[in-house]
């Protein structure tokens, strides 16, 4: 039984009561590797930057870190990887800057090759020092895998997205990371021990139990405690990932979003957004070799321009849920740079 | 939270209750396309079974409410006032048509952007666009082609184009384009397939293309203005 199984483990806040000059949190995750998490933690944060507000990006890939490098900062002197070991508790001392304005970097270098990820109690301190940084908007870019640590780092958000490519390996395994962000939100959410119990029943896909699916779960869930029902309908509503589809090249591939949509709803019974998708572009590549954003590198390009939109997407969605306005079309077209640019 | 056998029609078309038939059309039309056999987006996650399951459940909710008195018979029973039977199935695949016809084939031609399927929910991940007064280059074409949900293939046959000259078009590849009198005429049925206005994009697009050739005297020399 690995730590997740013992009780005795602190549960992670999911999703605690932001004050209001917290920053907003935007996990980005995919399950597999190489979809383009990197790519798209990257420009949305630069993405957002350029609108003028404060970012904070952070790489919590430690096994494979390179966020540093598409930012522009080929050797951070301090890392995340220092608070893992802990050599730091303040994550704000481990903020570098980039050569973007208005972005900073935690980066995921140097990491332990041992023990790559902070154990459970560290990774509950990590998790509420990243309400605490010094931003408007803290982007996390996820390792691939569903780790409980990566697991976390998406529910602790604000938003999560979930990145995905047209291509079987990765649907498949973005599947697989939304049933274990799904199973895992539901079993923080849990507050009967037998009904946490079943939960983590469901979670092994050949359990003896029958349970093939979210609906048999909850029926299960109710039999033993109709009150955790309640909890359980709750838990699901609150759960929405954000879908990005990356590298799309046909039309067909840009549909895919909203087919996964359908899926969740059908599957799992969540809403999840499908807040935009971007095509597989030259300028990208192009980009990386720069080692700087393509929103920097190569504003117009039409990957350039799909980042910039779901930036400004996720920017509206979060004012809202802040109880805010989204900006005024008028006044976003003056005061932000990605407003002038010519966008079909 | 409900089974597939527990939802109503409109949860099984992802549709609002006051949907139009117009958006039932359409969700109708993307859920066939998710459900299908080789559907990308169920990769993993249903069975052929349930797959299939699925597919009827859907095929039931859209025989009901594509057709207005099934669907008024429906609603007046989900509320309570009438009883209500589900018409006999008689296992007769939905028959779509009408709708291949109306919805695909003509509005291709014509500039009513809001039939060509999936255009509404397109619209949904793109914020309304801005800069309008903006110039029309290929890129901005590709993208308003891709909103729409339409391929290369689609807008040729629309607009009887080459493929390969839309490829051009949208890639600026000026030198392998004819004259401008031909790329305005390209230009403006692409556009028109697109319900976009076809003489502004004409415009903006052939002043580009224009600027180009003047810049590049090897343009001059080939060209026939």
């Amino acid at each position: 039984m690995g730590p997740y199984g013992d009780p005795r483990t602190p549960r992670p806040v999911v999703r605690p009561e932001p004050p209001s000059s917290a920053p907003h949190l935007l996990a980005v995750g995919g399950g597999k590797g190489g979809v383009g998490k990197t790519l798209v933690t990257a420009n949305l944060a630069a993405a957002l930057a350029q609108a003028g507000r404060r970012v904070v990006a952070i790489d919590t890939d430690l096994e494979g870190a390179n966020l540093h490098t598409v930012l522009g900062v080929p050797a951070p002197r301090v890392s995340l990887a220092d608070f893992v070991a802990k050599r730091e508790s303040d994550l704000r001392r481990l903020i570098v800057d980039t050569p973007i304005p208005g972005l900073r970097l935690i980066a995921g270098t140097n990491g332990h090759l041992g023990t790559p990820q902070p154990r459970s109690f560290r990774r509950v301190a990590l998790l509420s020092e990243l309400r605490k940084l010094p931003a408007d908007h803290v982007l996390v870019d996820l390792g691939a895998g569903t780790h409980p640590s990566v697991m976390d780092y998406f529910l602790v958000g604000d938003d999560g997205i979930l990145v995905m490519t047209p291509e079987p390996t990765s649907v498949e395994n973005a599947y697989s990371f939304l049933r274990a962000a799904f199973y895992r939100r539901l079993r923080l959410a849990m507050t009967n021990e037998s009904a946490r119990k079943l939960v983590h029943q469901a979670m092994d896909q050949g359990n003896q139990r029958g349970i093939r699916t979210p609906l048999d779960l909850l029926r299960e869930v109710r039999a033993i405690a109709p009150e955790e029902g309640d909890r359980f309908a709750t838990a699901v509503q609150s759960f929405r990932p954000r879908i990005v589809v990356n590298a799309a090249r046909t039309a067909e591939d840009v549909r895919l979003g909203f087919a996964v949509r359908s899926v969740c709803k059908k599957y799992f019974g969540i809403d999840a957004d499908y807040v935009g998708y971007v095509n597989h572009d030259e300028a990208v590549t192009q980009a990386i070799r720069q080692r700087r954003p393509v929103v920097v590198t190569h504003p117009s390009s039409d990957a350039a321009v799909y980042l910039v939109r779901i930036a400004r997407k996720l920017l509206d969605a979060a004012r809202r849920a802040r109880g805010g306005r989204p900006a005024p079309r008028s006044q976003a077209a003056s005061t932000s740079s990605w407003a002038r640019r010519p966008i079909a | 939270m409900k089974g597939f056998d527990e939802i109503d029609h409109y949860d099984a078309l992802e549709v609002p209750p006051d949907a139009t038939a117009e958006e039932i059309e359409r969700a109708y039309r993307v859920l066939c396309a998710t459900y299908a056999g080789d559907s990308l987006a169920t990769y993993s996650m249903f069975g052929a079974d349930e797959a299939a399951e699925l597919r009827d459940r859907i095929d039931r909710a859209y025989r009901v409410l594509s057709d207005p008195d099934a669907r008024s018979a429906y609603d007046a029973a989900q509320s309570g006032d009438e009883p209500y039977a589900e018409a006999e199935s008689n296992d007769e695949p939905v028959v779509l048509a009408p709708i291949a016809e109306a919805a695909l084939a003509k509005p291709l031609l014509e500039p009513r952007p809001r039939e060509v399927p999936t255009f509404d929910r397109m619209a949904d991940v793109e914020p309304a666009a801005d800069g309008d007064d903006a110039e029309w280059n290929g890129g901005r074409l590709r993208r308003a082609r891709l909103m729409r949900g339409l391929e290369v293939e689609d807008v040729a046959a629309a607009t009887k184009v080459s493929p390969a000259y839309i490829r051009f078009l949208e890639e600026e590849r000026f030198d392998d384009l004819p004259a401008p009198v031909y790329v305005r005429g390209f230009i403006g049925a692409y556009a028109r397939c697109l319900g976009l206005d076809a003489q502004h994009v004409a415009r903006s697009y052939t002043a580009r293309y224009e600027e180009h050739r003047r810049a590049k005297p090897r343009g001059r020399l080939l060209g026939r203005s």
